[in-house]
């Protein structure tokens, strides 16, 4: 029985392009009688989906095998729950209590948060107004980043409409909460 | 209780000091059995009828020559504010990080307001939950339509192309679109839990830490060695846990722990205005020093028993008032 292998090495050397062998391979299993011929040796190209390559591995375990294509996932980095800010996460949380002056809240110390922010929380209307409030009504190139007075212009005339022409209360819990 | 004995003119008067005192070293209180051996030695010298002055001994000297050894545990008492009537005080042992092995160094009297509570495990969800979200802030944000860069033109005319209407290319329809009800903006979801539920929050998880041994009270912070080792074959020998966090009155640690708990995250230090609930919960073992415990239990049984229905964290923040 005729292999792959065998046949690109009778028609000469293994250096020579695919089109050669895959046409040697073609002749010699042409010609090789049918009947005699076991699937197993089929030449490659004779079988069905030649060429592709399943990437769901059949056998085994896994659903791949390690030296497929990676999926497209980050690889899994356990976080260092014991890193400085977690490790030290909320104590200040109680220094009005525990401390020794009770005037300093402990929202005093949210530095991840704005300082414009600190304290407050309200719907988006009143956080915009609380940011131009802050930030002033004319735009300021320094502010670009933080602050876009046409665009908070625009939007807190369309919500002042909105809350108190077409709902029906402006205390309305939806409205509130929006 | 400690007491002395005083020889003063051959006759022996003993005097009870009530004052809170940690003896160090050798010296340690006499009890009532030595105190009692001693007046029977003395009163066999006195048998013969020998007319000998009894010599005064200066206190020091006495207390020197009669006292040999430590029988440590030594009872410390303490004064306990608003000590409710017909509760009895908690106690915990009084321990020493000088020494690998447990050492006990005396017992003290633990508030009952403050270490005996009823553990509402509710209330330390709360503040828990209020820790984690009252300085966060969602800063999910979708341009609106009008908030899109793009023309406004209508794309192709209503009729005669056979395609479907349409007037805006920024129309939350389409691809690219604006959006309809996105998030909007910093959303800040600050809230401030209730003085109240906050200190007793307090109380309740203090209570919970002693009451599954995960308290423990040394006299000061004190190591021998800034090693890292020590400490972890310290915490190993006493079961306390892998995570331990240490507390003192104090801003500045003592150098040698400082070092020691410097490369090991899960021991930290913090001072007695930094404790929190959430802290608590996260670290094993509590550790306190006598100086920290003394100020915990004066500001948590204060502000049990303040009379003002309205404590500074309890008023709102005005609006405009930017901190």
């Amino acid at each position: 029985m005729f292999s792959v292998t065998s046949i690109t090495s009778s028609c000469g050397s293994t250096l020579l392009n695919a089109f050669k062998a895959s046409a040697c391979a073609l002749s010699a299993a042409f010609t090789t009688p049918v009947r005699y011929r076991y699937h197993e040796d089929k030449p490659a190209i004779l079988q069905r989906r030649w060429g592709y390559e399943d990437k769901v591995a059949f056998r085994g375990l896994l659903p791949r095998v390690q030296t497929s294509k990676k999926l497209p996932m980050p690889p899994y980095v356990p976080k260092n729950s014991w890193a400085e800010r977690r490790a030290l996460f909320g104590q200040n949380d109680y220094v009005d209590i525990l401390g020794d002056d009770e005037s300093i809240l402990p929202i005093k110390f949210a530095y991840g948060v704005p300082s414009w922010l600190r304290g407050f929380r309200g719907s988006e209307y009143q956080m915009l107004l609380r940011k131009r409030a802050v930030f002033g009504r004319l735009t300021d190139p320094k502010n670009d980043l933080v602050y876009n007075a046409f665009f908070v212009r625009k939007r807190l005339k369309f919500l002042y409409r909105r809350i108190n022409r077409k709902t029906k209360h402006f205390m309305d819990i939806k409205v509130m909460h929006r | 209780m400690l007491r002395q004995i005083c020889t003063t003119g051959g006759v022996l008067s003993s005097t009870s000091c009530n004052s809170f005192r940690i003896l160090s070293g050798n010296v340690i209180p006499r009890s009532a059995s030595r105190f009692n051996s001693l007046v029977d030695s003395f009163t066999l010298k006195k048998e013969p009828k020998i007319e000998v002055p009894v010599p005064v001994v200066p206190e020091e000297e006495v207390d020197n020559a009669l006292i040999t050894k430590s029988p440590l545990p030594l009872i410390t008492s303490r004064e306990l504010k608003y000590l409710p009537y017909g509760r009895t005080a908690r106690q915990a042992w009084v321990e020493s990080l000088d020494t690998l092995e447990e050492r006990k160094l005396g017992l003290v009297d633990l508030h009952p307001d403050v270490f005996g509570t009823f553990p509402r495990i509710e209330l330390i969800n709360t503040n828990v939950k209020w820790q984690q979200d009252y300085k966060k802030v969602n800063w999910a944000w979708l341009p609106r339509r009008s908030e899109l860069a793009g023309s406004q033109r209508k794309p192709w005319p209503q009729k005669g192309t056979g395609r479907a209407r349409h007037g805006h290319r920024k129309s939350p329809l389409w691809y690219g679109g604006g959006k309809a009800h996105g998030p909007r903006g910093p959303k800040s979801l600050y809230y401030m839990l209730p003085f109240d539920k906050r200190l007793h929050g307090l109380c309740s998880t203090l209570s919970v830490k002693l009451a599954q041994d995960d308290l423990k009270i040394v006299d000061t912070l004190d190591i021998p060695t800034d090693d890292p080792k020590y400490l972890e074959d310290l915490v190993d020998q006493r079961k306390w846990g892998v995570s331990v966090l240490y507390v003192d009155d104090s801003d500045i640690a003592p150098k040698n722990l400082a070092l020691a708990t410097d490369t090991i995250g899960h021991m930290n230090i913090m001072p007695v205005y930094g404790l929190n609930v959430f802290s608590m919960l996260k670290h094993e073992t509590l550790v306190l020093t006598l100086a920290a415990l003394n100020k915990i239990e004066d500001k948590l049984i204060f502000h049990l028993n303040r009379h003002n229905p309205f404590p500074p964290t309890a008023q709102k923040i005005p609006y405009g008032k930017f901190i």
